[in-house]
């Protein structure tokens, strides 16, 4: 069976870049699918729009950056948790913010986990890795995902 | 009392009293003709006047010299002494009825300036505080007023009071309240109190207050009885009053509006800070990585260097960027009061200072049960910072020791930080709680520049005082006053 991707919302191309960089380098063998704003986050996922002829199943777990166009990284993430086919997708809220208000407003909203994106390069690779390694190896997920 | 026309009549009629008293007492009285007559002529012009006084002296004699002088019941007389007796008698009843009249005459002057110096006192009272007192009977409809009313009417001050034009002095608009309220004072008994506005007899617009209450008598009212207050200029200066406070109000409720989209500013700024000055550090710190990782062999000293000096930078920069938003937070977020214990908090994060650094050994000595009011985050993020700065500015000291106390000064509780570490001088000091500045080099001590200056916004938020005392060498202390707290919990 083919590893299951991972989803990966992200408008800044650097970020995007160095998350792939640190996630190739601990060899995980999934696929990463990048989408740029909200919008496309909820096509892929609904596979409407430009994924409508994606293969069905979904990601293993979504990274989600909250500064995004058009649609905010909240709002996806709410949209996520009222649909019936998504609501137990994993999503990790993975940001440069450090506002008390985002973590809370992440944590209620239904995010399974919040993490910071430090400027530290070493810092950075290591949380992605933990990342990768926690929600493709270490945890369960539900049936039907 | 009597009435006044019956008792001269009454008084002048005394003198067949006496009679009657010496015709029955005849013997004992034998011969004094005239002796009951002259007190009764007395009290006769006592009583009644000067009239009835004259009139009891003619009857008296009439009658004395009908029934008492012999020979009894003739009008003709001989004898000479009689003629002489009766003349005296008159003419002390004329003296006692003159003396009398003169004496009324003199009290009434007396109770008459008596009177008018009342009315004079009452008068100028009642100019000093234009008010003046008014009076009308409802059947038939006569009124009179003091003259303090009329002068408020700028009338003539004697004037006399008109019921029936009165009302129209009262401003058009008010004039239906003010008919309305008469007309229930009438009807139904209704005391009314009202303040309007009366066009004055020049034309002059002026305030007054007036009240009326209905008098009783029969079930009916019978008369309305009341007064009425110039009260213009208290108007004015309340008026003038609703009106500045209403700009106040108004300046407030732009200063607010101004303050708040300042701050609605301020909180979009920091969250674009917070999120999109980052992400551009990240990529410069990351790539620098990613190319020594990636091409170190072929990459010479200076460039491993410079990539070197590009992540320190991208670092240093994140470390602004994280003191500024801790410094707009500091001064964004909502306040909680509550009593706090400042001792235990101090604790809790040298505990953790030692915990990150356990080479350093540190004596700590933190007074126990430092209570203040306030919000324990902020507090805990001020406390951080000072005991960090404690903490960071011993650290070349071998004998290091921290210590938080209360003492007093100038009439308030401070709390004490001090440390014995490098100190700073105090020509300075007046740049210590700015943003961005420091007084020492980044190899002397690395820092930002930011811990004091948020520390002085939270203590500034609390409605307390911060200061600092320091020389060279000698370690500094922080001073910090803030509010007591409600209550103390007994541990």
């Amino acid at each position: 069976m083919k590893p299951m991707p991972i989803l990966m919302v992200e408008d800044d191309r650097q970020d995007e870049l160095l998350t792939l960089r640190s996630l190739r380098k601990f060899n995980l063998g999934n696929a990463v699918d990048v989408v740029r704003d909200g919008q496309q986050a909820l096509e892929y996922l609904f596979r409407e729009g430009a994924y409508a002829d994606r293969e069905p199943g979904l990601p293993a777990f979504v990274l989600l950056d909250l500064g995004l166009p058009r649609m905010g990284g909240l709002e996806v993430l709410a949209r996520i948790r009222a649909d019936e086919r998504t609501r137990a997708l994993p999503v990790v809220v993975f940001t440069s913010s450090s506002e008390e208000e985002d973590r809370l407003a992440s944590t209620l909203g239904g995010a399974n986990s919040f993490v910071r994106k430090p400027v530290d390069f070493g810092e950075f690779a290591e949380k992605v890795a933990r990342l990768g390694i926690y929600w493709l190896a270490v945890n369960e997920l539900p049936p039907g995902g | 009392m009597l009435r006044p026309s019956v008792r001269p009549l009454l008084a002048s009629l005394l003198p067949v009293l006496a009679c009657l008293l010496q015709w029955l007492c005849w013997p004992v009285i034998t011969p004094f003709v005239w002796f009951l007559f002259y007190p009764v002529v007395f009290i006769s012009s006592w009583l009644g006047g000067f009239a009835a006084g004259l009139a009891a002296t003619g009857l008296s004699v009439a009658l004395v010299w009908w029934f008492f002088l012999p020979p009894v019941h003739l009008l003709l007389k001989p004898a000479p002494a009689t003629y002489l007796n009766a003349a005296m008698f008159m003419g002390m009843g004329w003296l006692f009825s003159h003396f009398h009249r003169m004496l009324r005459d003199a009290n009434r002057r007396a109770v008459q300036a008596e009177r008018e110096e009342q009315n004079d006192r009452l008068d100028r009272m009642s100019r000093m505080a234009k008010v003046g007192g008014w009076e009308f009977q409802v059947d038939p409809l006569l009124g009179s007023w003091s003259r303090e009313v009329a002068r408020i009417h700028d009338l003539d001050p004697d004037t006399p009071a008109d019921v029936r034009s009165g009302i129209n002095y009262y401003h058009e608009e008010d004039r239906p309240i003010i008919a309305e309220a008469v007309r229930r004072a009438i009807e139904e008994g209704v005391p009314y109190d009202v303040e309007l506005r009366l066009v004055s007899a020049k034309g002059v617009t002026k305030w007054v207050h007036t009240y009326g209450s209905p008098v009783l008598a029969g079930g009916r009212v019978v008369k309305v009885q009341g007064a009425l207050q110039d009260i213009t200029e208290r108007k004015h200066m309340e008026l003038a009053l609703r009106e500045s406070n209403a700009t106040l109000e108004r300046r407030v409720a732009e200063r607010t509006a101004e303050l708040q989209a300042a701050n609605q500013e301020l909180e979009s700024f920091a969250y674009a800070v917070s999120h999109d000055l980052r992400a551009p550090l990240r990529a410069m710190a990351g790539f620098s990585q990613a190319l020594l990782e990636d091409c170190e062999a072929t990459l010479p000293p200076e460039g491993k260097e410079y990539l070197d000096h590009i992540t320190q930078a991208s670092l240093r920069m994140a470390g602004l960027i994280e003191g500024l938003l801790q410094l707009s937070r500091a001064t964004r977020c909502e306040l909680a009061r509550i009593p706090v214990d400042l001792s235990a908090l101090a604790e809790g994060l040298l505990a953790e200072f030692a915990r990150i650094e356990p080479a350093r050994s540190v004596r700590v000595r933190i007074e126990p049960r430092l209570w203040v009011q306030g919000d324990p985050r902020t507090l805990e993020s001020a406390l951080l910072n000072l005991l960090g700065n404690a903490w960071k500015y011993t650290s070349k000291n071998p004998d290091a020791c921290i210590c938080m106390d209360a003492i007093l000064e100038d009439g308030r509780r401070w709390i004490r930080i001090q440390d014995n570490g490098c100190g700073f001088d105090m020509a300075f000091s007046d740049k210590l709680f700015k943003p961005f500045h420091r007084l020492h080099r980044q190899d002397e001590f690395p820092g930002l520049g930011i811990g004091l200056a948020t520390v002085q916004r939270i203590v500034q938020r609390h409605g307390g005082a911060l200061k600092a005392v320091s020389a060279p060498g000698e370690g500094a202390a922080f001073l910090v006053a803030l509010p007591a707290p409600d209550y103390l919990e007994v541990p």
